[in-house]
């Protein structure tokens, strides 16, 4: 399986991953056994701050249930 | 949230659920204060002992305790509150016996001394119907009947591997059958046995968008823990060869759950317009946004976290 097909099932199906992810993203990263390259982790803290925005928009109580944001 | 909840439910309902958590649980404390003290601490890792009857007003929650309010009130146009009040108090214990068993049947850690607090828990449920009917009433048959439809559901979906349509129509979504029982105690009691079936009927649906929408949203927690859902089991039939499960929820997975939902939604709204319950509707109508914005929430978010199959290969050293 290509290495960024095993992160966005990881990310989706595991919310401990996601948790992971946003605060320490090179241990997460390692630990599915993905290099933290600066450009990765660069596009990470894109995709975590796009992410950030819908739970804003959504509000604490709706973000919380729905589990994959 | 709790202002919606506020504005769903008049202050008497909730002051009467709020009576009727307390009386559930301290009925508990005075004849088994031991085994009170070790299932209040089951309970707080649940819900907030404080103010038990907030679980079960919450907006998200099954309207165990509302159908047969607003039951009562398209009958009536009023509630007799001591009637109202008995109700919930057998429906909040009745629910701490199911969920006692779902709890064990899921393999969660219950403590073992908790365990025998099934007893009180059913019988509190199941002795609050006798005093308004007896044996040889038609509402025994009804409550016989929901029960067992209970119990055979959950016993059939807890072996299921492999969740089809009919499965889910069949079992999982007919869990929750026992919950019709203060529906009708309501029908019963005021005679009016006719209004059951469509009563019965939508809160049929509703068990369905219900567990749907359990489903939906534990989807990656049952995936984690190997739980065979309808969800899961159409991901890996209609998934392509080169599609992970996770890519067919991400992509279509959802907005399939929401369509189906939808129509469910729309089924229900139709029945309450019939039955002529406002709240029903109103209730029914805030759930259909609330999810609505969660699955939106949920189908955005996926579509973002798409983005990293995106990425290029080269970004990873050789």
């Amino acid at each position: 399986m290509a290495h960024f097909e095993k992160l966005y099932n990881k990310v989706l199906s595991d919310a401990q991953f996601r948790a992971e992810l946003a605060v320490n993203p090179s241990k997460a990263l390692q630990s599915i056994g993905i290099e933290p390259t600066p450009q990765l982790l660069d596009a990470i803290k894109d995709v975590a701050k796009a992410v950030e925005e819908v739970r804003a928009d959504l509000g604490p109580d709706i973000a919380d249930q729905a589990c994959v944001v | 949230m709790r202002g919606l909840e506020q504005n769903l439910f008049d202050s008497s309902f909730l002051t009467t659920a709020g009576q009727s958590a307390q009386r559930a649980l301290a009925d508990l404390s005075s004849q088994s204060p031991q085994l009170a003290g070790r299932t209040l601490k089951w309970l707080a890792l649940r819900s907030d002992i404080h103010h038990p009857e907030n679980y079960f007003t919450h907006l998200q929650s099954l309207p165990l305790l509302a159908l047969p309010w607003w039951l009562e009130i398209a009958l009536r146009g009023t509630v007799d509150l001591a009637f109202q009040s008995d109700l919930m108090y057998s429906s909040m214990s009745g629910y701490y016996f199911t969920r006692m068993l779902d709890d064990l049947m899921d393999g969660h850690q219950v403590d073992r001394s908790c365990l025998p607090a099934l007893y009180p828990f059913y019988l509190q449920f199941q002795r609050t119907y006798f005093a308004y009917f007896p044996l040889s009433d038609g509402f025994w048959p009804h409550f016989e009947r929901s029960l067992l439809t209970t119990a055979e559901a959950a016993s059939t979906d807890s072996t299921l591997d492999d969740v089809t349509e009919a499965d889910f129509l069949h079992y999982s979504a007919r869990k929750s059958a026992a919950a019709a029982i203060p529906l009708a105690a309501v029908c019963y009691r005021y005679r009016r046995p006719d209004l059951l079936a469509s009563w019965e009927a939508l809160f049929t649906v509703f068990g369905r968008w219900n567990q749907m929408r359990d489903d939906v949203l534990d989807w990656s927690e049952d995936y984690q823990a190997g739980t065979k859902t309808w969800l899961l089991c159409e991901a890996e039939r209609r998934r392509a060869q080169n599609e992970s499960l996770q890519m067919w929820i991400g992509r279509s997975g959802f907005l399939w759950a929401a369509e189906i939902m939808e129509r469910w939604m729309q089924q229900m709204l139709d029945a309450a317009n019939m039955m002529q319950s406002a709240a029903l509707s109103v209730y029914l109508e805030q759930r259909r946004l609330s999810f609505r914005r969660q699955i939106d929430g949920m189908i955005a978010t996926a579509a973002i976290y798409a983005r990293l199959l995106q990425l290029d290969e080269s970004f990873q050293p050789r």
